[in-house]
């Protein structure tokens, strides 16, 4: 999949690693991640907390924090590969390419500026826009962004507003120069449930009339089954499972993903006591050998310590990283071959 | 129903707004208004709402951590609305406790674990040191960690971990009332279930009795026996599970479960949902009559002028609204 990059691609991540050095310790934050995501679509990515899904967006945005680094792999934005641009190529990138939601808009709105400010800057900067078209770019946005009244939305400040405004604003900045791709990081875990579902609405209808791509970076997969077209669960920082939402729902592979989905409490249904998945994830700087699942895995076998599986595909577009699904002995230098029962 | 252990009747607590060189009170916070319920020993009542609906308040007005502004708290036969110390420590502090969202700010990072778990001996004056030791390490061990690290430092541990040395602590004066606030909200889902395991595991070998509060409406559903939902301060709904969740009758209740995302309505993806508009007013300022009435898509004149009693609609099931969802 490395050559040609499919047309319809907007972006296609190839093998990144992210690793960060810390004395005689390597913290394999991503450690060999494929991801590609197509014009017009969504696709979720999933994990639990130090899984490497943030990082995944900080490496695309070019943010990854200090000591940190891209230590292999692609990102290629419409072909265009951006590990290898300039800190000023980037700065051009960023935001009107790419742009980046926040699970808080607080820390990520500059408080001492009007929102009307810091909407109309991203306008000037990326797109040259006058003072005069920004203001109107702005009141725009704003009102697309569900805003009754824009014009005096302009001139407050981001402490007067409650949180799920807060996030409408980052969503009218993200969106302001039509971008090729929006990387929301858990957009609503910080806001209430009836909030959380008009800012989830509004994600998708404006990226459909946008035409941008979302790349959806969260720990909720009840989120995931409503608004993503298509889901990558990461553990440990890798991949473990890619599939079309209903295909991963309805089919779940890995042991992990069906792990995670047996322990979410149902709903509706009978209340029954909740499966959980034995331990927690283990730390990026003490990584298991082999599947780095294995040591939480209920039907792990004499294989899976030994390397790291690679991705199967059981279905079309839907692979899964586990040797339960691997017929073939001896991949990527396992030495004992035993079948899966 | 026999004596409940708790009996809450008319609470409501405000907070002053105090601002200026002097203080002067310049309004007021209506945190929780008017609520009422029964809980019987060995129960869990869920209370699930918004931030801002006032459920960690009524929380701490039950143990105590504030002193309500109306209305009273009965616990187990006795009004401890307005106990004061010593008597609020010898009869409440220690029969009731309480287990919060984060772990990691409730717990001391300079203390061990097994003098965290052994603090409320201490000040309760319970038990010799080798018994105390002792006794730590038995509860240690009930919560599902390892003894051996006893002499670790919370930041030694994980987030579940963390929660599970909070809950140890909770256990040691066998407390028979926990509020627990959040108790699984900062934890990751496969952690999560694995707490909230634990807390029935422990439910039923202590005979404990549950506050459950969380907004998370899946999680409370596992948890709880009753479920009382609640919205700027006030009770809206309050029902046994099963008939809050297949029959509820509130329109927020109604809102609330129709913004849940679920997983498990695969065949209802993208399904419409009744998404409220606006947001939460302001406690300082709640709207006059029934407080949801700015956000109902059912509201009508009378909803704007006049407070809905809480009432009951049907056995063990009570509403607040003049007009239920039939």
């Amino acid at each position: 999949m490395s050559d040609a990059v499919p047309s319809d691609a907007a972006l296609v991540v190839e093998d990144l690693r992210t690793w960060f050095l810390r004395g005689d310790a390597t913290v394999k934050a991503i450690d060999g991640l494929d991801l590609r995501i197509d014009r017009n679509e969504t696709v979720a990515l999933v994990g639990e907390s130090g899984c490497g899904k943030s990082m995944t967006g900080l490496s695309i945005m070019g943010l990854v924090p200090s000591g940190g680094q891209i230590v292999s792999g692609r990102i290629l934005l419409d072909g265009r590969d951006l590990t290898r641009l300039t800190d000023r190529e980037m700065e051009r990138v960023r935001g009107r390419d790419v742009s980046m939601v926040f699970q808080e808009p607080m820390t990520s709105l500059n408080p001492l500026m009007t929102i009307g400010e810091q909407i109309m800057e991203v306008l000037r900067y990326h797109l040259g826009h006058t003072s005069d078209q920004a203001k109107r770019g702005a009141e725009q946005l704003l009102s697309l962004v569900g805003f009754a009244r824009p014009r005096r939305l302009i001139g407050e400040y981001p402490h007067r507003l409650s949180g799920g405004m807060r996030q409408r604003v980052m969503i009218a900045i993200a969106l302001a120069c039509e971008p090729r791709l929006v990387i929301a990081d858990e957009p609503t875990t910080a806001l209430d449930v009836t909030i959380q579902a008009q800012i989830l609405e509004l994600l998708q209808e404006l990226s459909q009339r946008v035409r941008s791509a979302i790349l959806l970076i969260t720990h909720d997969l009840a989120v995931v089954s409503e608004v993503a077209d298509r889901v990558v669960v990461m553990y440990a920082g890798q991949a473990v499972e890619s599939a079309p939402t209903d295909r991963l729902f309805d089919n779940p592979c890995h042991p992990y993903t069906r792990g995670l989905l047996d322990c979410i409490p149902a709903i509706e249904g009978p209340v029954t006591r909740l499966r959980s998945i034995a331990g927690s994830v283990p730390r990026p700087d003490a990584l298991p050998p082999g599947c780095r699942f294995a040591p939480r895995c209920p039907v792990a076998f004499d294989r899976c310590p030994l390397a790291v599986p690679r991705m199967i595909e059981v279905e079309p577009e839907h692979q899964v990283r586990c040797y339960l699904f691997d017929g073939e002995p001896g991949s990527e230098g396992s030495p004992s071959g035993d079948p899966p029962a | 129903m026999s004596k409940p252990l708790l009996s809450v009747r008319g609470l409501s607590m405000t907070f002053p707004i105090r601002a200026g060189v002097f203080q002067r009170t310049r309004g007021h916070v209506y945190a929780v208004s008017d609520v009422s319920f029964d809980l019987r020993r060995g129960g869990t009542l869920g209370i699930v709402g918004e931030s801002g609906s006032g459920k960690s308040t009524l929380g701490k007005c039950v143990i105590r951590l504030v002193e309500p502004t109306a209305g009273t708290v009965v616990f187990d036969g006795r009004d401890v609305t307005h106990l004061r110390e010593p008597e609020l420590r010898r009869s409440i502090r220690s029969r009731i406790q309480m287990v919060f969202q984060d772990p990691f700010s409730s717990l001391n990072p300079r203390q061990s674990l097994q003098s965290i778990v052994e603090e409320p001996l201490h000040v309760h004056h319970r038990l010799e040191r080798t018994e105390r030791a002792a006794y730590a390490a038995d509860l240690i061990e009930r919560v599902g960690l390892d003894p051996a690290r006893r002499d670790r430092k919370p930041h030694e541990f994980s987030g579940g971990q963390r929660q599970r040395i909070a809950i140890a602590r909770a256990l040691a004066l066998r407390p028979e009332l926990i509020i627990a606030d959040e108790p699984v909200s900062a934890l990751d889902v496969s952690v999560q279930a694995q707490i909230m395991n634990l807390l029935d595991d422990l439910q039923r070998e202590f005979g404990l009795t549950y506050v459950f509060i969380s907004h998370d409406l899946s999680v409370v559903r596992h948890a709880s026996e009753d479920v009382a939902v609640m919205y700027l301060g006030r009770l809206m709904e309050l029902a046994s599970r099963d008939s809050l969740f297949a029959d509820y009758r509130h329109p927020y209740t109604q809102a609330l479960m129709s913004a849940v995302p679920s997983v498990r309505r695969v065949g209802a993806r993208r399904r419409s949902r009744v998404v409220l508009s606006g947001e939460m007013p302001d406690s300082s300022d709640p709207p006059g009559g029934c407080v949801f009435h700015t956000r109902c898509p059912y509201a009508r004149d009378r909803c704007r002028t006049e407070v809905p009693a809480v009432h009951d609609i049907a056995e063990n099931h009570r509403i607040a609204c003049h007009f239920p969802i039939e």
